[in-house]
């Protein structure tokens, strides 16, 4: 019963430490606390024409997703199988297209909400909580990114297989 | 007061009960969907005046045959989407959130692009 009182103590002091040193490490410095606090106006400014340019963004990208799956994909898959053409790619790149597609769309409300948190914190006050949740909102960026580069791929690698079955045609 | 009275208040109050808590839950389904998120008719969100006008766009049938005009002519279309999408590639490129960008002094945490 000590040994293991000794080993939850332990454990519990390693982890303390270790998201101690983690706070530290992703905590802004202080003349990074001065400017955002001194510009704060001036950020939030900028954060919201990104905001702006983001729904933009998303509404266009989100409507070309939307056509290259419901007028190229589905339709050409659908074709290709009642001519006995389709190979098994297809399908697999159609469907994990619709799964990529919902993903970004949940990963940008992810993202839209961190950053309208992040323009609502007053940074002039507390710049701190401000920058801490600058590093989140950029993480999520991150992933909006990612799904949309992943998306692209997708659509490249489809593209490239259709055209292989045009020249064996 | 008089029993209709009575119930034209209770008619009333039911009412305006009934309509706080369906405009409650229609704007807390609003916020949980995400669909506020691409609401550009939001204050600060209308979009351009000089918006694209839409264009007749290309449709694939999913009857008939499928031969080498067909799937040329169904790539140069798709081809078309993709372009587009070419364009918007770092519409989430981390350099508008960076710490150069946004004007602050740049830190371990930064990003470089």
């Amino acid at each position: 019963m000590k040994k293991f009182l000794l080993i939850l103590i332990i454990l519990t002091l390693a982890s303390c430490s270790f998201f101690s040193l983690k706070t530290y490490a992703e905590a802004a410095s202080e003349s990074q606390k001065e400017v955002i606090s001194e510009y704060c106006n001036t950020i939030k400014q900028s954060l919201k024409t990104i905001q702006y340019f983001d729904v933009d963004n998303r509404v266009k990208l989100g409507s070309k997703y939307e056509t290259a799956l419901s007028k190229f994909m589905t339709p050409f898959n659908v074709r290709a199988v009642k001519n006995n053409l389709l190979p098994s790619e297809l399908t697999d790149l159609q469907k994990k297209f619709a799964e990529q597609k919902t993903t970004f769309a949940a990963d940008f409300t992810t993202y839209s909400k961190q950053l309208e948190e992040l323009i609502a914190v007053d940074c002039q006050k507390d710049p701190s909580s401000f920058y801490d949740k600058l590093l989140n909102t950029r993480e999520a960026r991150e992933k909006v990114k990612q799904d949309t580069t992943n998306l692209n791929n997708i659509l490249r690698k489809y593209k490239e297989i259709v055209v292989g079955i045009g020249e064996k045609l | 007061m008089n029993k209709g009275g009575r119930n034209l208040i209770i008619l009333g109050v039911s009412a305006v009960i009934i309509a706080i808590l369906t405009t409650t839950i229609s704007v807390i389904v609003y916020h949980s969907s995400g669909d506020i998120y691409l609401d550009r008719s939001r204050p600060g969100f209308l979009p351009e005046k000089v918006e694209e006008e839409p264009k007749e766009e290309y449709v694939f049938s999913d009857d008939g045959t499928i031969n080498s005009d067909v799937v040329d002519e169904y790539v140069e279309e798709f081809q078309k989407i993709i372009d587009y999408i070419d364009k918007l590639e770092d519409a989430y490129s981390s350099n508008p959130l960076s710490d150069s960008t946004l004007g602050i002094p740049t830190g371990e945490n930064s990003v470089s692009e």
